[in-house]
């Protein structure tokens, strides 16, 4: 038997459009597999020229699912070109809004596009693995999932004006103050997101069990995790600085500074994928790759400030003595990250301070450089400027979740297919692991690459010489 | 639920309690105004029609694309209108078509169809109200803010024959 190439392409529920490669050996194992993004971004050159005032607007059009997060990173890019510390009532409000939107793409990631593999099974039927099949047999959890994201879609209107591309937070802090009245509607609907989030909590858990397989083999391996914490190394999502530790928790490198993040980050190009590979630079490649996202900042985190949140996050570590290094953990991760999001909304709201109306500082340009980071609900954000004496913009770099998890991606796919292909004949179920492993790490190629937006994966099989055996679309 | 709520709700037998809910959600309803919700991308030339319309019409609903959290709205409506722009017709032509509930395709992610979200509002929460979908023909789908002339003509026509209703 020759070596061969198993192509999925496109792969389905993520965000994004890509396809993913197995290469096979003269016997028929697995020798290699690559995740392909086949989009390109190109919001950095095209910003080009453009008012710095402009950007938390440009750049929140990356993304119809996390634009917050984009408009948060480049607002604090831009706070820095003002060199303004903005009052703490709009950094209050922008971490609620933060939040609101970690609540609603976390469920869509875990009810919509997850939940399908997790609830019918990642060898059912693919015409109705997808959120419309959850909804016919487990109704209930639909209902939650639909629920949550709801709240969370609806708490970013209220406060933002809209649910997508809002144009509430600017350079300086946010345009208006928060009202009594919308502060008592997100208070009032709090206690019914919190007990679904428990709800569904508590449900993942009880069904971990039948997963052990995938646990043990859906990007299972050490690597290092990077997020932000706060000033006592807790959970942090807006503030804080940025920690990397290893796989057995030890921490390599705390206290990293947004502005420092080139001196700890560096990025290289495959020629089979448009998203490129991030690394922590003292380590080098491949020693340096790392992970972000709901795992990470658990594993990074000390603590977590909320009381059930904590809670969970203590049962949590102890999965593992070190870091939990399973990437099927995400999801758990994810909806730790829910119960703790919706605690610290209440925390927030809680109280008049909220209220206050000064909101915005307002300055010239001040600095001709700038940078931004914040945590999105897939991982580290980080937006980088630099302007002219007028403001235009003269040089933009995005370093996007995505791409911070491009090399543990890749180092998945290729153990999950090592552990569930065999040989030249593919079956559904074994390629919808290979497609799960991706979708544990929810990646947003539209933000990471910036194309089109659509929802695909396909999977190819190649021969030693590079021709294609089978593939399979969904 | 508040302590005080609990007595008050307590009075009553469950079945009585859920009899009187459910006829006042009818009456709520009979009296309820249409739900309309237009979708489509406003930087994508003429597909933006069905979002420009529900801007401008009182209550209705404007999204780019369609969602499941839309299938609880839906499912509390009396009456659903969907307005959507396409590509089939002569520019700035509107069609109308009824919409019986029927499960979307393999595809189906995180954003669904008018068919797939009645579908939806019936198993989810046991009603899908009769629906209808007005579409207008669309010239240019590029990438652009503004209408094509048709387009916007026909635009009109439907908001005013929304804002004639209402």
């Amino acid at each position: 038997m020759s070596r061969q190439k198993i192509v999925i392409d496109p792969v389905t529920r993520i965000e994004g459009h890509s396809k993913i490669s197995i290469h096979l050996d003269e016997h028929g194992h697995v020798e290699e597999a690559y995740f392909h993004v086949t989009q390109f971004r190109g919001f950095e050159k095209f910003c080009e020229g453009r008012p710095f005032t402009e950007m938390p607007s440009l750049m929140a059009r990356i993304c119809g699912i996390c634009p917050v997060s984009h408009l948060i990173a480049s607002a604090k890019a831009c706070d820095a070109i003002l060199a303004v510390r903005i009052p703490p009532n709009a950094a209050r409000l922008r971490q609620i809004l933060n939040l609101a939107q970690l609540i609603q793409s976390h469920a869509l990631s875990f009810f919509y596009l997850a939940s399908p593999d997790l609830l019918l099974g990642m060898d059912s039927d693919p015409a109705s693995r997808n959120i419309f099949g959850v909804l016919e047999k487990h109704p209930d959890l639909a209902r939650d999932g639909i629920r949550l994201r709801q709240f969370g879609q609806q708490v970013i209107e209220w406060l933002a004006g809209k649910r997508i591309h809002p144009a509430w937070i600017v350079p300086g802090g946010v345009s208006e103050p928060l009202t009594a009245d919308r502060r008592d509607r997100v208070l009032t609907a709090i206690p019914e997101a919190l007990a679904i989030a428990q709800r569904s909590l508590d449900w993942f858990k009880r069904e971990m069990e039948t997963f052990r397989e995938e646990i043990r083999s859906f990007a299972n391996f050490p690597s290092l995790f990077m997020g932000l914490v706060d000033a006592d190394g807790g959970l942090e999502h807006y503030h804080g600085k940025l920690r990397i530790t290893d796989p057995g928790g030890k921490v390599v490198a705390d206290g990293i500074d947004g502005t420092d993040y080139a001196a700890n980050i560096a990025e290289l190009a495959h020629p089979w994928t448009y998203l490129k590979t991030s690394y922590y630079k003292p380590l080098g490649y491949p020693e340096g790759v790392y992970r972000v996202g709901p795992l990470a900042r658990l594993n990074v985190a000390d603590g977590v400030s909320t009381p059930r949140a904590a809670q969970e996050w203590a049962e949590f570590r102890q999965l593992e003595r070190g870091a939990v290094l399973s990437s099927f953990y995400y999801h758990y991760a994810r909806l730790i990250e829910i119960l703790y999001a919706l605690e610290k909304l209440e925390q927030l709201l809680t109280g008049d301070a909220v209220l206050d109306p000064h909101v915005r500082a307002f300055a010239r340009v001040n600095n001709l450089e700038g940078v931004g980071v914040t945590e999105a609900p897939r991982g580290t954000l980080i937006h980088h400027y630099k302007c002219d004496a007028d403001g235009l913009i003269t040089w933009a770099n995005l370093i996007i979740a995505t791409g911070h998890n491009n090399a543990a991606m890749n180092r998945g796919v290729l153990q999950v297919a090592r552990h569930f292909v065999q040989g030249n004949k593919l079956t559904e179920g074994m390629l919808n692991r290979v497609e799960a492993v991706i979708r544990a790490f929810d990646p947003c190629l539209s933000c990471s690459t910036h194309a089109d937006g659509r929802l695909m994966l396909e999977v190819e099989l190649h021969d030693a010489e590079g021709a294609v055996l089978d593939s399979m679309r969904q | 639920m508040k302590v005080g709520q609990t007595s008050v709700c307590g009075g009553l037998q469950p079945d009585r309690r859920r009899r009187n809910g459910r006829a006042q959600a009818r009456r709520r309803l009979k009296s309820a105004p249409p739900l309309i919700i237009g979708y489509g991308s406003p930087l994508r030339g003429d597909d933006a029609f069905g979002y420009r319309a529900a801007e401008r019409i009182p209550g209705a609903i404007a999204v780019h694309q369609l969602t499941p959290e839309l299938m609880d709205p839906i499912a509390r409506a009396r009456h659903v209108i969907f307005l959507d722009a396409s590509a089939e017709g002569a520019p700035g032509e509107i069609r109308r078509r009824e919409l019986a509930p029927a499960a979307p395709g393999a595809a189906f992610t995180h954003h669904a169809t008018p068919e797939g979200l009645l579908a939806g509002a019936l198993t989810l929460y046991g009603h899908a109200p009769p629906a209808e979908i007005l579409t207008v023909c669309g010239a240019n789908f590029s990438l652009s803010t503004d209408l094509s002339p048709a387009v916007a003509v026909a635009l009109e026509s439907v908001v005013g024959l929304f804002r004639t209703r209402s």
